[in-house]
């Protein structure tokens, strides 16, 4: 009988668990992660990387081939208009220039020469002339002596056009000689020196292209020149704003504008990837210095101020958009109508307002989720 | 009192009336054999039927709900993983079933051979294979643990449920309800309310065979709980 009593007991106890755990399980609430919906402006942007540049940027190059005699400034300095930069040895352009100006000089002696030629001439042309006409010479003589007057005037010309030639000469050689001497043609910054006295600087021709020498910038405006890759340069257009953050300061965004895109795709340098040059024009900022790298973000599109949730929280069933509210413990289902996306948030044009809180996750659980199961909170951020 | 007088009485008595079934440890120790298979064949019988409706992708989906936090490309991985194997879940839980049934009571035995050398009022003269049997006794609540456990499945509307169903009579699923993920949640999961009652019948055991206290009969039968548990909660 105690042996029938305690095996009812134990059957009864073991019943009760099974019960207790059945009825369990038909009330059991779902675990879930939540999040109110927000008010914020959702951004689109493409993301590229690239260099900050001068907006206005001269590269000084030589004319002539010559030795450096004296670098006048250094990389960072300030200088003016016409200040002299650099000098190049003028031994030889200096004597080019006195060779030329001997030649000006000893021309303009021949022009004086012969026009004193053709004056004497005219003398005895005039006394010829009565002498024919008193019939004490002949046609033949007063002919020659007008044609040799006609020569003299030639010769006169001749000598003048040769003048002409040498104070070109001259002045090709003076412009030469001041070419040694370099000068700043806008006031600005040195921004890079690549010569040394005692180098010898090559001119460009046609097909070289002569030695850059120094870098003179206006560093009132500075560019970043970004390289954005092919697949996005059909979003970008002049005029967006861009937020480009500068290699040595990566957490602060400056702001600036699109103000050129590249017209033909360059190849990069690893990799088989175009990419175009957009440049974007920065607001003053001060510590950015020129070839900096940076990144950028362009903002290709912006909302206003809307409500979105974590793009975690939308479900898309049969084209129908929809999240899972947190009604007091409780899911609810409600449609929305979903504007644009950024990687983490969905802003919702209908369907919600800033008072409800959407399930967020996780994926596994939200795909057990029916309309009016409970709910409860694994963490609400 | 009524005397134990075969292996399928004691399969009963070892139930309600253990001190019948520890008394005859000693002369009938080859009817443990047929508890020790009773264990084996209903463990293994649970959980072919347990897993044999569930599809792979299900177990794997619960074996993931359980792996705790991880990234999405582990969590593929291990799905990937998973999945070859999810098939034989079933009978792969059935075989190591019954082999870490027979490692625990292996090692339960060896404990109870050393700790009834040091405690027992009158040394019972028992060998390893005599705990080994005693062992074997104290395990049987296991068998109603897992009848309870094939209840509840069979009866159940669908094939496709929690893995932790098994754990129906732990305190966590009858009293803490943690839930996967929360730190407390294996070890609530492991105190089994079967346990306790295993705990009750060792105790019993030690002061049928052993002639011990009640207080060193209970100090030799939790001990182990009480080192695994508690080393387990102080960790977490």
């Amino acid at each position: 009988m105690k042996k029938l009593l305690i095996f009812i007991l134990i059957a009864t106890l073991l019943g009760g668990m099974i019960y207790w755990n059945k009825s369990k399980g038909s009330h059991a609430s779902l675990r879930i992660s939540s999040e109110p919906v927000s008010e914020q402006v959702l951004a689109d942007s493409i993301l590229a990387s690239g260099n900050l540049i001068f907006n206005t940027q001269i590269q000084i190059r030589s004319e002539v081939t010559g030795i450096v005699t004296q670098v006048l400034v250094e990389e960072g300095e300030y200088v003016i208009k016409g200040q002299v930069l650099m000098q190049l040895d003028q031994t030889a352009f200096s004597a080019d220039v006195a060779n030329y100006q001997a030649a000006v000089n000893a021309q303009k002696i021949e022009i004086e020469f012969v026009t004193e030629q053709r004056r004497e001439l005219e003398r005895q042309l005039a006394v010829k002339e009565k002498l024919f006409e008193q019939r004490l010479i002949g046609v033949d003589d007063l002919e020659r002596f007008k044609s040799q007057l006609n020569i003299a005037n030639i010769k006169v010309k001749a000598a003048k056009e040769q003048l002409n030639r040498h104070l070109a000469s001259l002045a090709l050689a003076q412009d030469r000689r001041n070419k040694t001497t370099f000068r700043a043609n806008m006031p600005g910054l040195i921004s890079a020196v690549d010569v040394k006295p005692g180098e010898t600087v090559i001119a460009g021709s046609t097909n070289i292209v002569g030695s850059a020498l120094m870098t003179l910038a206006d560093p009132k405006t500075i560019l970043a020149e970004l390289r954005v890759d092919e697949a996005d340069i059909a979003s970008v257009k002049p005029g967006m704003v861009v937020d480009v953050f500068a290699a040595s300061n990566p957490k602060n965004a400056l702001k600036g504008k699109v103000i050129s895109i590249g017209t033909s795709a360059r190849s990069a340098r690893q990799g088989l990837g175009l990419f175009f040059r957009v440049k974007v024009l920065l607001a003053p900022s001060e510590q950015l210095y020129p070839g900096m790298s940076c990144r950028a973000e362009i903002i290709t599109m912006q909302s206003e101020g809307s409500l979105s949730v974590p793009i975690s929280a939308i479900v898309s069933e049969d084209d129908v958009d929809f999240v899972w509210l947190v009604k007091k413990g409780s899911a609810k289902k409600q449609v929305v109508s979903i504007g644009m996306a950024t990687d983490t948030h969905q802003q919702v044009t209908k369907g919600l307002t800033k008072d409800d809180v959407v399930v967020t996750g996780p994926s596994r659980t939200m795909e057990k989720i029916k309309d009016g199961i409970a709910l409860s909170n694994k963490e609400v951020k | 009192m009524t005397t134990t007088t075969s292996s399928a009485m004691a399969l009963l008595d070892i139930f309600v009336s253990p001190s019948n079934v520890f008394n005859h440890i000693k002369a009938n120790k080859k009817w443990a054999w047929l508890g020790l298979l009773l264990i084996i064949a209903i463990t293994g019988v649970s959980s072919l039927l347990f897993f044999n409706g569930m599809s792979p992708e299900w177990i794997v989906e619960q074996q993931l709900a359980h792996a705790g936090d991880m990234s999405a490309q582990e969590a593929e991985q291990a799905k990937d993983a998973m999945m070859q194997f999810a098939q034989y879940t079933g009978v792969m839980a059935a075989v190591m079933g019954g082999v870490f049934i027979l490692i625990i009571t292996s090692i339960i035995a060896g404990y109870n051979l050393l700790i009834s050398n040091a405690l027992a009022q009158t040394n019972p003269g028992f060998k390893y294979g005599d705990w080994f049997s005693f062992t074997v006794w104290t395990s049987m609540p296991a068998v109603i643990n897992t009848l309870g456990f094939m209840i509840l499945f069979l009866t159940a509307t669908t094939a496709e449920l929690p893995l932790d169903m098994a754990n129906y009579a732990s305190v966590n699923q009858l009293m803490l309800n943690y839930l996967p993920g929360d730190a407390l949640y294996t070890w609530a999961e492991s105190l089994n309310l079967f346990s306790l009652w295993s705990i009750l019948l060792t105790i019993i055991g030690f002061q049928r065979c052993c002639n011990m206290s009640v207080g060193k009969a209970v100090l030799a039968g939790a001990l182990p709980y009480l080192i695994i548990f508690g080393a387990w909660f102080a960790l977490v």
